[in-house]
């Protein structure tokens, strides 16, 4: 599994209502790769699932990242489709504020090729 | 697991000039579409009865992330912080306190419950579909795919029981819609951010289209259990692009339930 996690200096612009997104640091984007476990395109939250390694022990550690409603997620090209079980993929998210494994989902892609029509807010 | 971030101050610089560019209701910030099939273009601006019919977007929406807890708090129509009475102020302070400290109040729809009336008007950056037919104004909320039916004829029902969307009747003064609702129950909040408010909460909304592509709605809120004074606040609505729907929002994979604290949780994979 090829990992790597890396700081990227874009902010997003993501729109939920579902609950405060406050739990998160929108200041902060954190870009990590690994093979998806589960992918749940599901309502309130469509939500990935991913094995990361950690950069220390190089053994496998279990990231959930949760993006928008099913809906919001179509807008921006995303389907049910867009990953599977076994994928290799990077996203960049806005990780938690208590710094545990997770964040909110700004954007993702699979071998370089962005997933939807918005890999990335200006 | 330890992540070396770049300094906060260089982040906060960025995300400033992100947000400056994009403030908004993410891809839908530029749009001018009208709504549905109404004709755009030099056509006169529709008013009066039939005049609200279509997709609408909260063109006001601050987004859940990005501002403040403090700055998200529902606001009079000249930003102000609405009249609250010292108790319920405390409550909402209180919320404020815990939401700068990353334990967010859970409102109703963090258990996918109506946000109710008002909070429905302003909260989501979901579409709001607009159906005027004869006698009944209906509101379709993407958010949660609830629904709430306004009824012009008729008066209020007696001692309405409380509910989320309450008892709602509407009728036209010219080109505008009044809408007044009541019987609405204090499990909701004014906004995600969790001010209250009591069963006596009494809301009055004005629509009234001002562009082929806008609503400017004035909402009355009049609660004398939360607020010393009625106070008034507006949101605008801006046409959804042509072409979107009301997608289906049904909860069925909640990881963000309440915690016992009453906080919203995540619940990751691993249980953290």
């Amino acid at each position: 599994m090829a990992v790597a996690m890396l700081l990227v200096s874009a902010a997003s612009v993501r729109a939920f209502a579902h609950h405060s997104f406050a739990m998160f640091d929108m200041q902060q984007s954190l870009t990590i790769e690994g093979t998806v476990k589960d992918y749940q395109w599901t309502n309130p939250h469509v939500w990935i699932d991913l094995l990361v390694a950690d950069p220390a022990t190089h053994q496998p550690v279990l990231w959930s990242v949760e993006a928008n409603s099913i809906a919001v997620q179509s807008r921006m090209g995303w389907t049910r489709h867009s990953l599977h079980a076994g994928d290799m993929t990077t996203l960049v998210i806005h990780p938690l504020r208590k710094g545990t494994n997770g964040g909110s989902l700004m954007s993702g892609s699979v071998n370089g090729k962005p997933i939807g029509n918005e890999p990335e807010r200006k | 697991m330890k992540h070396a971030f770049a300094s906060p101050s260089a982040l906060l610089g960025i995300a400033i000039a992100v947000l400056g560019c994009c403030a908004g209701v993410g891809t839908w910030t530029t749009s001018h579409a009208a709504p549905g099939a109404t004709p755009t273009g030099s056509a006169a601006v529709p008013k009066g009865p039939g005049s609200l019919s279509g997709l609408w977007l909260n063109a006001n929406y601050k987004g859940t992330g990005r501002f403040p807890a403090r700055e998200r708090v529902l606001r009079t129509s000249d930003g102000s912080m609405p009249p609250l009475l010292p108790a319920a102020a405390a409550v909402l302070e209180a919320r404020i306190k815990d939401a700068d400290a990353g334990d967010i109040f859970a409102n109703t729809l963090t258990e996918c419950l109506p946000g109710g009336i008002p909070e429905m008007l302003f909260g989501a950056p979901y579409p709001i579909q607009i159906l005027e037919t004869p006698g009944q104004v209906s509101m379709l909320f993407e958010e949660q795919n609830h629904f709430r039916l306004i009824f012009l004829k008729g008066g209020h029902a007696s001692d309405p029981d409380p509910s989320y969307m309450g008892d709602a009747v509407g009728h036209w003064e010219g080109d505008t819609l009044v809408v007044d609702t009541i019987g609405l129950n204090d499990k909701t909040t004014l906004d995600m951010v969790g001010t209250p408010h009591t069963e006596a909460l009494h809301v009055v909304e004005r629509y009234r289209r001002v562009a082929q592509d806008r609503l400017e709605v004035t909402v009355r809120i009049e609660d004398p259990g939360t607020f010393s004074k009625p106070w008034e606040t507006k949101v605008t609505y801006q046409a959804a692009p042509a072409g979107t729907r009301v997608g289906e929002y049904i909860c069925d994979n909640n990881r963000n339930l309440p915690d016992a604290a009453g906080h919203t949780s995540f619940q990751g994979a691993q249980g953290n």
